[in-house]
């Protein structure tokens, strides 16, 4: 069965399978989305309004017979947060239900009538509208497990907490993942906003009895898949007991800080004293002293990296998951917080109010700057989850963000670009990221850059790590191949492997070619992922964004930034070579 | 002189933690790395990432740390073998002369023990 695009119109209530445009017909997760959106949606349009729409897509080999770790989700969208174009990813399990229905984009447009909050159920007999009175102002955990006792067959639950009901710019959008936790998040640029907009709480996607995925070349993705599945299994970072299975993502947190890249009290330090005390070694250890939890924990089915991890309390309850680096970072490090259980209790906030937890704790961080409490107050911090829950004043600007609390209370020191907060990699140490963070259409984004392989980035004999010669270039190849690998439905994790493993490399490309039956090699990995990156850089100029909106923020041009005490001194026009192509090519 | 030694992952265990270790340790006047190993017990196989005072001193499969002196006063972070630190992550920050070196010769992009650069 040929893939279909399924729009859900929320002025009528209605639904249609549409065939899919020649102009799409290549295209599956983030070079889908932002396809649907850059062709449907006015840049200019308000995100909270009529005009605007949520695409949602797998990748091109989810809901394929056991592809590795294949289980990622795209979510599209013009972002309240920064004014550009969307595309935010979560693992769980919708990725493949999605597909395994033969639905290759999910376009959610339009605006009930009569102001109410709808559950949209999608199976194989189609899709349902139900009211979803009985579940406003409910949080995450309580829509999961409700959606699991109404519906059958386990199925994913994608839906907004009460923060993206209120529309505010740092709502998040929650998937769960195979032991129904609603931990997964699609969570950076307010799409959750976008989504409540739309007059819907949850989508319910059951694939029992769908018609699954069509493969157009068996042989030829089961050649694929093979070659993955032995780099992902040999690879030191990626296999059994290795430092992501082990350590999850938090493996960064004592080397970031090592290296004195770790943002600290709101981007004022690089190293934070308790760094160690909120790491992934002490998730660990947490684990083994408690007895509870578990490290080496799967998002979704079929992963065979496994990073996540459900981190229990003192008396072995779970408190949350997963605990990841970067959520460590903004409500630990930035915060000057060293309590592991409480940066878990505020993540499981987070996860349940449906926030962003990096751009949830960078608040906390603006707002202890600005004495509103002071750095380190843990029981402070986790109170104004309470505020932000209730909807209180103080809450509804702490979920607007870091850009606007940072308005509301007088902030210089604004680690944002295009609105959205940065990510835990200090740029005035780390410089290399820097260059991402300012151009990337996402806003500071550390997931917009990943390393590729440099025989296909042909960059492998030219790199000086010293030097800022040749940084934008290398900058855009990571871009353009993390489009690409963002289009696959593949967990972003696959890089490592893919990287140092020639024969990974392959694998990945032959079963995108299996699946799609298109003439896909290695070679075009970085001139598709251009494509995306061109159609998401005009959209962004159409919605008025210029070079100038690629640029670190004023403070890190003269504020050094200790240990290393260094400030960000590369010169514009070298960072505007990153996207200098997009109108000569 | 005294210098402050942490140690993560899997060696942690030499001076007493499970995952992460801190201590001060009496060393000799500019001793150097080695002799540090050697005292706590650590191959230099069973290491990955090396910082000297947040400088980038060691990569997995490199071992190019041995012969660095260490100063009264100086930070030494272990990390055991298995971890990662992607290149993107990575780029720009602070590293020693002689992983400079080292990285010209065997190709920076590298992620695992293994040089993707013959």
């Amino acid at each position: 069965m040929a893939r279909k695009i399924l729009r859900i119109n929320m002025t009528d209530l209605k639904a249609t399978y549409e065939d899919i445009p020649q102009k799409w017909a290549k295209w599956a997760g983030r070079g889908l989305t932002s396809s649907i959106i850059a062709d449907e949606v006015d840049p200019l349009c308000h995100p909270l309004g009529p005009n605007n729409k949520l695409a949602i897509a797998p990748g091109w080999v989810s809901g394929t017979p056991a592809a590795p770790s294949s289980g990622r989700t795209s979510f599209g969208g013009k972002s309240p947060l920064t004014g550009g174009i969307k595309e935010a990813n979560s693992g769980g399990i919708s990725s493949q239900k999605i597909a395994k229905l033969g639905i290759a984009a999910i376009i959610l447009e339009g605006q009930p009538k009569d102001g109410k909050w709808y559950s949209i159920v999608v199976n194989k007999n189609g899709v349902t509208f139900e009211d979803a009175s009985d579940l406003a102002g409910k949080g995450m955990v309580e829509v999961a497990d409700r959606m699991w006792q109404r519906y059958p067959h386990k199925p994913a639950v994608i839906g907004i907490g009460p923060v993206g009901e209120r529309k505010l710019s740092n709502a998040g959008i929650s998937v769960n993942d195979p032991e129904n936790h609603p931990g997964r998040y699609a969570g950076r640029g307010g799409l959750g906003a976008v989504m409540g907009a739309r007059g819907v709480k949850t989508i319910v996607v059951d694939d029992e009895g769908g018609p699954g995925v069509d493969i157009a070349d068996e042989p030829l993705f089961k050649q694929g898949r093979q070659k993955l599945t032995k780099a992902i299994q040999a690879h030191d970072l990626t296999k059994k007991n290795g430092g992501l299975n082990s350590y999850g993502t938090n493996v960064l947190m004592n080397i970031i800080n090592e290296a004195g890249g770790l943002p600290t009290r709101n981007f004022s330090s690089g190293q934070f004293e308790g760094a160690a005390k909120i790491s992934g070694e002490m998730i660990a250890e947490m684990v083994d002293k408690r007895k509870a939890g578990m490290t080496g924990h799967g998002c979704h089915p079929g992963c065979i990296i496994k990073c996540s991890n459900v981190y229990p309390g003192p008396d072995g309850n779970i408190i949350t998951s997963p605990l990841e680096y970067e959520t460590a970072m903004s409500l630990g490090s930035n915060c000057g917080i060293d309590d592991l259980d409480f940066v878990a209790k505020m993540t499981q906030r987070c996860n349940d109010l449906g926030l962003d937890t990096i751009e949830a704790g960078n608040t906390i961080a603006i707002a202890m700057e600005a004495g509103l409490l002071p750095f380190g107050d843990k029981e402070g911090a986790l109170a104004l989850f309470d505020d932000i829950a209730k909807g209180t004043p103080l809450g509804r600007i702490l979920g607007q963000g870091v850009a606007a609390t940072a308005s509301a209370f007088g902030v210089y020191r604004v680690p944002v670009v295009k609105g959205q907060s940065m990510p835990a990699y200090e740029p005035r140490v780390i410089k290399g990221i820097g260059f991402t963070y300012a151009t990337t259409t996402m806003g500071a984004d550390h997931t917009s850059g990943y390393t590729i392989a440099p025989e296909i980035a042909g960059v492998g004999g030219k790199v000086d790590p010293m030097t800022a010669e040749g940084k934008a270039e290398l900058s855009l190849t990571f871009q353009a191949a993390t489009a690409f690998i963002d289009s696959t439905g593949y967990c972003l994790f696959i890089a490592f492997p893919i990287l140092d493993i020639a024969e990974g490399w392959a694998g990945m490309a032959e079963t995108v070619a299996g699946v799609m039956g298109l003439n896909v090699t290695g070679a075009d990995v970085v001139p598709l992922g251009k494509e995306i990156l061109k159609v998401e850089r005009l959209f962004n100029e159409r919605a008025g964004f210029t070079k100038e909106d690629d640029r670190l923020p004023e403070f890190m041009l003269h504020e050094p930034v200790p240990p290393h005490n260094t400030v960000w001194d590369v010169p514009n026009e070298v960072v505007d070579r990153v996207y200098a192509w997009v109108h000569e090519e | 002189m005294l210098v402050d030694v942490a140690i993560y992952g899997k060696l942690a265990h030499l001076l007493g933690g499970k995952f992460v270790a801190t201590q001060e340790i009496s060393l000799p006047d500019n001793a150097k790395v080695k002799e540090l190993y050697s005292l706590i017990g650590i191959y230099p196989e069973e290491t990955s990432y090396v910082f000297i005072n947040a400088v980038l001193s060691d990569m997995p499969g490199l071992h190019v740390v041995l012969e660095d002196e260490l100063h009264d006063g100086d930070h030494i972070g272990i990390f055991s073998v298995g971890y990662m630190w992607p290149y993107q992550y990575r780029e720009g920050a602070a590293i020693s002369r002689r992983v400079q070196t080292a990285l010209a010769e065997r190709g920076a992009l590298q992620h695992s023990t293994k040089p993707i650069i013959p």
